[in-house]
């Protein structure tokens, strides 16, 4: 036994130790709003669950191989002097192999078990439950979420709201490129590939705005293509279905009358507003715009700041998005810009 | 064939080497040319790995720049230092860069130095056709980096998921350059295995059997059957794709019928077995260091070679776990979520005899056994969240955040970095003739595990608090603040210890302690044979009667044996390996503008294309070449 050699050793497991503890006991290193440690609703729950098994199995692993490789090296370390001592020549041991195989199959029968388990589960809504699910369709555009509530005839971007309690039957589907619908603390993810209906489902137990990303690589700005999930009580949902509904309110002040006039000479080629007149599809759906919490894919509050340095400059605010006004030669004054903005944040 | 070692008895007055001037339709081969010619037309398998290697290293250090650059962007939350499309070239090449020019041909590096030697052989079966791999490697190497210079590099990520690279959503030439490179990439792959293949099945010193090779070469072996089963499904893709963008097919146009998951079948089909490619030739050098550095034989020999193979063979058996998000289907998912976990089994099998041939032996702790043993230490915990992803229902949420980067990097920096570097300080005496500094290796070593393991290991604790990958930025709100701090001042570090392992190269390639020819007391053929080796390797070629025999020959007194005076046939350099590369290049740089200008761009096409034709012509039609060497008058000549 050599001191030098035991404090290296102790020094090279204190550094990994401390390296792997801190940062997986650093203060709100693993409850951020995107996380997936902390769930809500049984889909997430269940791949948790999945998870810990495995962290189980890996860390009884680490322990164990861990333990003995340390130990292996500090054992047998070569004395001082003896450098070149020939130890006794050992090719390997049948029956040592063997065991170890069948306790490493042993092993994965205990991850694979649950894991088949929750696939299946978080595969579809529970048949039972199928009648009380809610069914949504969510596109995925270049770079933002469209959001369809079949059943509902409702269309709206960015921001999902549920009720509480319910199975939420989500198809999605891409208008464009790859992108992958991801919300942590509800679901995991599930791709939107071109020409491909791909199903998920997820249910929110306590009323809560939940952070979402699109996770599968779409271009420019696929960091700025973000959402929400608005869990809400049954109450507040139904009373924003009769909302979403209705036609757009229409324009009452001379700003809002103004805004909207402007709106029909261009925004309207690919925004729609329910009433209007405006039937684009290419972006998001505007009718009830004045509600919405968030601007440009969940990037942005939505209030007048932002809304006014957004008309001003979307190419700025969100690189390479398809609401480029100098390609299409449209030039907004501040006025405008103060007309728009007044039209946009009535529509409630 | 140009390699042959035919032995001629020579008469005592002969020079010590005699030019073979036979000269074909366009001439002789070049004679010893001089100086950077000697480089550029060399057929020996040492100089074309230590040009792979150094080409590697310099690729290396561009995608560490390129995530140095990365890791700026990501320090702190919306900053603008790289924004949208140019943060998305910079990871793309990142990827791509290290995957295909920084760790394959160091690999390959290695595959071409000491293969050969390994095994007893005077140098690989087709030596032009190794020439050849290197200068087209080269040119598709050089391909993918003007990019940067010619209106913007690849931006579809390194998986360049389809239908993100297709014409309708990638204006511009960026992927053009991805698709051509990456196909002449994977024409120099594909000769360089055939060539390796053949070596190591025909080329072994007498009574070599297949049991008693290296594992190293049984690695190499495996990688190549792996590099030839798994390019030809990329390239129908990148060919696909090619038609897709230049010639307006529609193979992966669903608005036309076509079908974009198909793409990332293909990729994947390819692209796992890739991951193998990159970790099993690492895998092979630490089960060469380790049994050197314990003074034992590698524990469970045949159970590593094995383990080896069938991990070789499940990589073609799970390639949909990168696709467990894509809607395949529960029963598929839970399908390639099982084969998935077996993988676990065989590679838990090395690491069970790795850590069994330790055990009892008499463990030297210099850098190559330090590096060695990371790989064990660290590969180990990239396999841990390996197993982690194999469970498809956890992966539903891990898929594409960064507990997948942190997991990658582990296996890839911590695995095959690690080992590679282990491998580079291992035979950096032989290639040399000096040893590399080992106070100067000790805190390069340290520097690498500790920012390496403070790069990585963060990036799971983002990657669980939910931060996406190929990002460019985040709020300051959502929690990744610290870590993305910490994570980007610890990439400093690691990349300061690449620094200094170079700069230890540099240094102990002048003034390094000299070698000899077995520093380590090594067990292989490789250290039998002077460091630097002569151009032919073995004075005469011994006898193989064990595995490790060159240890059994020392442990029981024999020696290696001595040239006795015959001449050995040493192959001529050639020109046209580097014409063809050249040719190739001008090809491909071409048919990346048929669609801006189909006239120019096909008659540069055409013209490149006739320069490969040429080059080919004249490789088959130039005369054998080449010296018959007596090593008994050369030795010392090479030292």
């Amino acid at each position: 036994m050599n001191a030098s050699r035991l404090i290296q050793t102790v020094l090279v497991s204190a550094f990994l130790i401390g390296l792997y503890f801190v940062s997986l006991f650093y203060p709100g290193g693993l409850d951020g709003p995107q996380s997936f440690m902390v769930t809500n609703g049984p889909v997430a729950a269940q791949q948790k669950t999945v998870f810990w098994y495995t962290v189980g199995v890996s860390l009884f692993l680490m322990v164990a191989v861990g333990g003995v490789f340390l130990y292996a090296i500090f054992k047998f370390r070569a004395k001082p002097g003896e450098d070149f001592k020939v130890p006794e020549q050992t090719h390997g041991s049948t029956k040592v192999e063997l065991a170890l195989i069948l306790v490493s199959c042993a092993l994965l029968l205990v991850i694979a078990i649950p894991n088949a388990q929750a696939l299946f589960f978080v595969d579809k809504v529970p048949a039972a439950r199928e009648a009380e699910a809610i069914k949504v369709v969510a596109i995925g555009h270049q770079w933002w979420w469209e959001f369809q509530y079949p059943d509902l005839g409702i269309t709206t971007a960015n921001e999902l709201h549920v009720p509480v309690g319910k199975p939420i039957d989500v198809e999605v589907r891409s208008a464009d490129v790859l992108h992958s619908f991801w919300v942590p603390r509800l679901a995991g993810k599930m791709d939107a590939i071109p020409g491909q209906v791909n199903k998920m489902w997820f249910q929110a137990d306590t009323p809560d705005k939940y952070y979402g990303h699109c996770t599968e690589y779409c271009g420019d700005s696929h960091a700025n293509m973000r959402f929400f999930v608005m869990a809400e009580d049954q109450d507040t949902f139904d009373k924003w279905v009769r909302n979403e509904k209705k036609d757009a309110v229409k324009p009452a002040s001379v700003e809002e009358v103004n805004g909207q006039r402007l709106f029909m000479q261009g925004c309207n080629s690919c925004h729609a507003i329910q009433g209007s007149g405006a039937m684009g599809v290419v972006g998001p759906n505007l009718s009830h715009f004045g509600q919405r919490t968030s601007l440009a894919a969940g990037l942005f509050t939505n209030d007048t700041e932002h809304l006014t340095k957004w008309l001003e400059d979307p190419q700025g605010m969100k690189p390479g998005n398809l609401m480029n006004l100098k390609q299409v030669n449209m030039v907004l004054s501040n006025s405008d810009i103060k007309n728009l903005t007044a039209y946009l944040q009535s529509l409630k | 064939m140009a390699t042959h070692t035919d032995v001629v008895t020579t008469p005592d007055h002969a020079p010590a080497a005699l030019v073979v001037g036979e000269a074909g339709i366009l001439g002789p081969r070049p004679t010893s040319p001089k100086g950077i010619w000697d480089w550029m037309t060399t057929i020996d398998h040492k100089k074309i790995g230590i040009m792979y290697g150094l080409f590697a290293l310099a690729f290396i250090v561009l995608g560490g720049v390129e995530a140095l650059l990365i890791r700026v962007q990501l320090a702190i939350p919306n900053n603008n230092f790289l924004v949208g499309d140019i943060y998305n070239q910079m990871f793309t090449m990142h990827g791509t860069t290290m995957i295909f020019l920084g760790v394959m041909p160091l690999t390959a590096a290695f595959f071409n130095y000491i293969v050969p030697l390994q095994i007893g052989a005077r140098d690989v079966a087709f030596p032009r056709l190794n020439a050849f791999s290197l200068w087209v490697f080269v040119a598709g190497a050089l391909l993918l980096n003007l990019s940067w210079f010619l209106g913007g590099a690849p931006n579809g990520a390194w998986v360049g998921y389809a239908p993100i690279t297709s014409p309708q959503f990638n204006v511009g030439h960026n992927s053009d350059f991805w698709i051509m490179g990456l196909l002449v990439l994977g024409i120099a792959s594909v000769a360089a295995s055939l060539n390796f293949f053949t070596t190591i099945i025909n080329m072994r010193a007498p009574g070599m059997s297949l049991m008693r090779m290296p594992v190293f070469v049984w690695m190499t072996l495996v990688t190549n059957v792996l590099i030839l089963l798994a390019f030809p499904p990329i390239t129908i893709a990148l060919v696909q794709l090619l038609m897709d963008r230049t010639f307006g097919a529609n193979f992966f146009n669903y608005a036309k019928g076509g079908m974009p998951i198909m793409w990332q079948h293909w990729f994947w089909v390819f692209g796992h077995p890739e991951v193998y490619i990159l970790i099993l030739p690492p895998m092979g050098i630490v089960s060469e260091i380790l049994p050197t550095f314990s003074r034992k034989p590698l524990y469970g020999y045949p159970l590593i070679v094995f383990s080896g193979a069938f991990i070789g063979f499940m990589g073609f058996a799970v390639w949909s776990h990168h696709m467990f998000t894509a809607g395949m289907g529960v029963v598929a998912v839970l399908a390639f979520s099982i084969t998935t976990s077996i993988i676990a089994v065989p590679t838990g099998v090395k690491i069970f005899n790795w850590i069994g041939t330790l055990w009892g032996g008499n463990i030297r702790t210099e850098t190559p056994m330090l590096y060695a043993l990371s790989f064990i230490a660290m590969f180990t915990i990239g396999g841990f969240s390996g197993i982690m992803h194999s469970a498809a229902a956890a992966d539903y949420q891990q898929h594409d955040t960064y507990f997948i980067v942190a997991h990658f990097h582990y296996v890839l920096i911590g695995g095959a970095i690690s080992g590679l570097l282990a491998g580079l300080s291992y035979w950096f005496p032989k290639i040399t003739g000096r040893i590399l500094n080992e106070k100067l290796g000790l805190v390069a070593f340290w520097t690498f595990f500790v920012g390496f393991n403070a790069t990585f290991f963060p990036m799971h604790i983002l990657g669980l608090n939910g931060m996406p990958r190929r990002i460019y930025n985040y709020e300051a709100n959502m929690g990744f603040n610290f870590w993305n701090a910490f994570v980007s001042v610890s990439a400093f570090v690691l990349a300061f210890s690449f620094l200094l392992f170079f700069i230890n190269m540099a240094y102990s390639y002048f003034k390094g302690k000299e070698a000899g020819n077995d520093p380590w007391d090594g067990r292989t053929l490789e250290w039998a044979i002077p460091s630097p080796p002569p151009v032919y390797n073995f004075e005469a070629i011994p006898e193989v009667t064990h595995l490790d025999d060159f240890w059994h020959k020392k442990q029981t007194g024999q020696p290696m044996p001595t040239a006795n005076g015959e001449r050995i046939h040493m192959p001529g350099a050639s020109y046209y390996p580097l014409v063809i590369g050249f040719g190739m290049f001008v090809m491909s740089l071409s048919s990346i503008y048929l669609t801006d200008n189909m006239l120019a761009a096909g008659g540069g096409a055409v013209i490149g294309f006739l320069i490969l034709l040429f080059g080919i012509y004249g490789w088959a039609l130039e005369g054998p070449g080449g010296e018959m060497l007596d090593p008994t008058k050369e030795r010392g000549a090479y030292n």
